[in-house]
């Protein structure tokens, strides 16, 4: 089995991690990117590993698969930091939800409730407690919610690190190589047509992330629903005494919407992010750059003397109901591993090694039963 | 006289239009400009030419200057365009200074009423009668000043189109050529020093913006007194059915700053500027781009959806008094046109005409004469 020809159409984190992990098991694998690897979604995202301040009570099957992805980080860390070579930037130093004022305090309270209900290990904290954790807080905080175990990594590291560690096993990466179609013969996927003509395989895995439901070849009604949900982020930089150690995340009862800082340990701090339905759109906006420095500058008013070092939008791959669609389609030996959305980084580590497992055993793990394809299909 | 061999110290606006008006007189010129010709001050401006917006009853004599420059701006587009066949962007709307609220509106009396004993050209308009000029603006504006003989123009192709009229006479640019050291003889300059020898001349021009106390080899008393401001700056795209004409400038009753909104043909719209007292420092900051984007949107509230296309800084020359350095210095043969500040765009072809013919005569004219050096060693 370890001998199986595997395509993967997309080389972002959810691909290269796949690949890496069958490259690793003696497998050959090949990954299409139609542009440069990891450069989309993957390199746009935050890199918080944040199950619990994302939690939502209406997903409970989501916040599982996230908190199972956050236990994998620490193994996935070392997996990965030792094959690489290189650091990915994991920080464990939790991640605080603050409230500026009583509105805010209110829906905070809302949340920490259902948090409690899902018997998730949170803390309350009042504004002077949130801010002897983080002094660079401002003193308008009303209250806060302390999520200890809602880490950060540096995913554009840990970009660079998946594709070291999938080409040291051997892993072929095909970049600005778009696939024209999947090629499927009597419901049996045979492989993938590119620019250089027809390239046969044993299993073919789609993680193509908001491109997903644009590749050709695929029958319309098992197309993956995935549709790209833009962000805008800016990243500044910490000095002059401003240093900031956890995520920080604001509640959004006033502004148009929350916004969070992510410190980095290379004193960069990420500012994100606008959710906007503009389909491929990737421009920037005075609204959206307006609200995410108003956001920044009211949780930790020291930021506004910040350079500001970058500015940019990603596309977040959204499927229709914020859960990933893993695992096995109605075409054999075509494999899903997309439609991510908010949680691709963290849930990097469990896709890898799931669809990994799966390509190489054929079997399904409970795991990720629930996310296949098929709940979309009833 | 018009054999003569001209040094000019920097390819800004400044440089190169006195460079083109002695090319075309028969002078001998070459330029030598330390980076990219037009890419300095030149670049960064919005092109306003607003003497009236800008007018302080303490620089009266700048203000005669600047309305002296406003009206041969005609003559010098007409005589660019003809020379270039290319537009430099001349728009003759005129420019509205808006108040939103109460305060705003005293302090627009005050100019007004200041404006007026200048008797200066400006008309007083209700909310309800700048927003019939222009129906973007916010309906929260209280009342506004019309100033409609304060026009702008494109820098930008200003300078691409200043660079081909030099050129196209003969005149020779260096770039990325830095002048060393100014070298001068029994107190006359006799030519400059480069990275590629000694160049002899029999004038020099020091034309070099901020960078003009920087240049070695004149003596300490008469450096010219010119330090960099930094601005910060951005542009947005405007779209088809929101087309704003006219220059919009806001008054700084509430907000650390003012800004100003100026509409380009092209559909861009330049909003600015901050104004900092940090060196040569060029970053853009949280607080900075904060401050433009909040006093755009409440100028402006449409502007919230547009695609923001630019951000970036510049550094104005600002002499001792905020008025230009202009003429001769105590050294002979060698000539300062350096220090705009704010208004170098609109003191372009004021400097360009009065400082070749200064030089080609060897007569310093009345409107000059108050914007020698020696005014700073009474």
């Amino acid at each position: 089995m370890v001998n199986k020809k595997v395509l993967i159409i997309g080389g972002g984190v959810i691909g290269l991690g796949i690949g890496w992990q069958l490259a690793k098991s003696g497998a050959s694998v090949t990954i299409y990117d139609r542009a440069e690897a990891g450069r989309a979604a993957s390199w746009a995202a935050a890199g918080m590993l944040a199950p619990l301040a994302e939690a939502h009570s209406e997903e409970p099957e989501l916040l599982k698969l996230g908190c199972i992805s956050l236990a994998t980080y620490p193994q996935w860390t070392v997996e990965l930091e030792a094959d690489a070579e290189m650091s990915i930037g994991y920080r464990v130093e939790g991640t605080l939800i603050v409230g500026l004022e009583p509105d805010d305090t209110h829906q905070l309270r809302h949340l920490y409730e259902a948090q409690r209900q899902l018997g998730l290990d949170v803390d309350w904290l009042t504004g002077r407690e949130a801010c002897d954790i983080e002094s660079a807080l401002s003193p308008r905080v009303t209250a806060a919610i302390h999520c200890a175990s809602d880490y950060q990594v540096d995913n554009r590291l840990m970009v660079t690190a998946l594709q070291r560690a999938y080409q040291a096993y051997g892993g072929v990466l095909c970049e600005n190589s778009a696939i024209e179609r999947v090629v499927i013969k009597n419901g049996i996927m045979t492989g993938v047509q590119t620019q250089d003509g027809f390239q046969n395989a044993d299993i073919v895995i789609l993680s193509a992330g908001c491109w997903s439901s644009q590749i050709a070849g695929i029958p319309d009604t098992i197309l993956p629903p995935v549709r790209p949900v833009k962000g805008q982020m800016l990243a500044l930089q910490m000095e002059g005494g401003i240093a900031i150690n956890s995520v920080i995340r604001t509640v959004r009862a006033r502004y148009p919407m929350s916004v969070y800082l992510v410190p980095r340990t290379d004193g960069r701090l990420i500012v994100g992010a606008t959710s906007e339905e503009m389909g491929f759109d990737t421009r920037l906006t005075v609204g959206g750059v307006f609200e995410l420095l108003r956001g920044a500058w009211e949780a930790v008013p020291g930021v506004y003397e910040l350079p500001i070092l970058e500015t940019w939008t990603g596309l977040r791959p959204g499927s229709r109901d914020n859960a990933p669609i893993l695992g096995k389609t109605p075409i054999e030996n075509l494999i899903y591993a997309t439609g991510h959305y908010r949680n691709g980084i963290l849930l990097t580590p469990i896709t890898a090694y799931e669809i990994s497992k799966l390509t190489l055993t054929g079997e399904m793990s409970e795991t990720i039963a629930p996310f296949q394809l098929n709940r979309f299909l009833r | 006289m018009e054999n003569k061999e001209i040094l000019i110290i920097g390819g800004g606006v400044i440089g190169i239009g006195i460079g083109w008006q002695l090319a075309k007189a028969g002078a001998a010129v070459t330029i030598h400009e330390r980076g990219q010709a037009g890419r300095g001050a030149s670049w960064a401006a919005a092109g306003m030419l607003g003497p009236i917006a800008e007018a302080h009853s303490d620089e009266l004599t700048l203000l005669k200057l600047s309305n002296q420059s406003l009206a041969r701006y005609p003559e010098w587009v007409d005589e660019l365009e003809t020379e270039t066949g290319m537009s430099i962007g001349y728009r003759a709307e005129g420019t509205l200074i808006i108040g939103i609220d109460p305060d705003d509106a005293y302090q627009l009396q005050h100019t007004y009423a200041l404006q007026q004993d200048l008797g200066l050209n400006v008309e007083w308009l209700s909310g309800q009668e700048v927003r019939e000029i222009e129906g973007a603006l916010t309906p929260y504006v209280t009342a506004a000043i019309r100033c409609e003989t304060d026009h702008q123009v494109d820098n930008r192709l200003m300078t691409q189109a200043l660079q081909r009229a030099y050129q196209g006479r003969g005149g020779v640019l260096h770039q990325n050529s830095t002048v060393e050291r100014i070298v001068i003889e029994n107190g006359t300059a006799t030519g400059v020093q480069t990275q590629d020898g000694f160049q002899g001349a029999d004038v020099c021009i020091l034309a070099a913006g901020c960078w003009s106390a920087q240049i070695n080899g004149l003596p300490d008393t008469i450096i010219p007194p010119v330090r960099p401001v930094k601005g910060q700056m951005l542009a947005l795209q405007m779209r088809e059915g929101f087309m704003i004409k006219n220059v919009i400038r806001t008054v700084k009753a509430r907000y650390p700053m003012p800004v100003y909104l100026v509409p380009r043909t092209d559909g861009r719209l330049i909003v600015g500027a901050t104004t900092e007292e940090l060196g040569f420092d060029t970053d853009l900051t949280v607080g900075g781009i904060y401050e433009l984007l909040h006093g755009a949107c409440e100028a402006v509230p449409g502007i919230y959806e547009l695609p923001l296309i630019e951000t970036w800084t510049g550094l104005r020359p600002g002499s001792g008094d905020n008025a230009p350095i202009l003429g001769k210095t105590p050294v002979e043969n060698l000539i300062y046109a350096t220090g705009h500040y704010r208004n170098g765009i609109l003191l372009t072809p004021i400097t360009a005409y009065e400082i070749s013919k200064l030089i080609l005569t060897g007569e310093t004219s009345e409107t000059i004469a108050p914007f020698r050096l020696d005014r700073f060693s009474k």
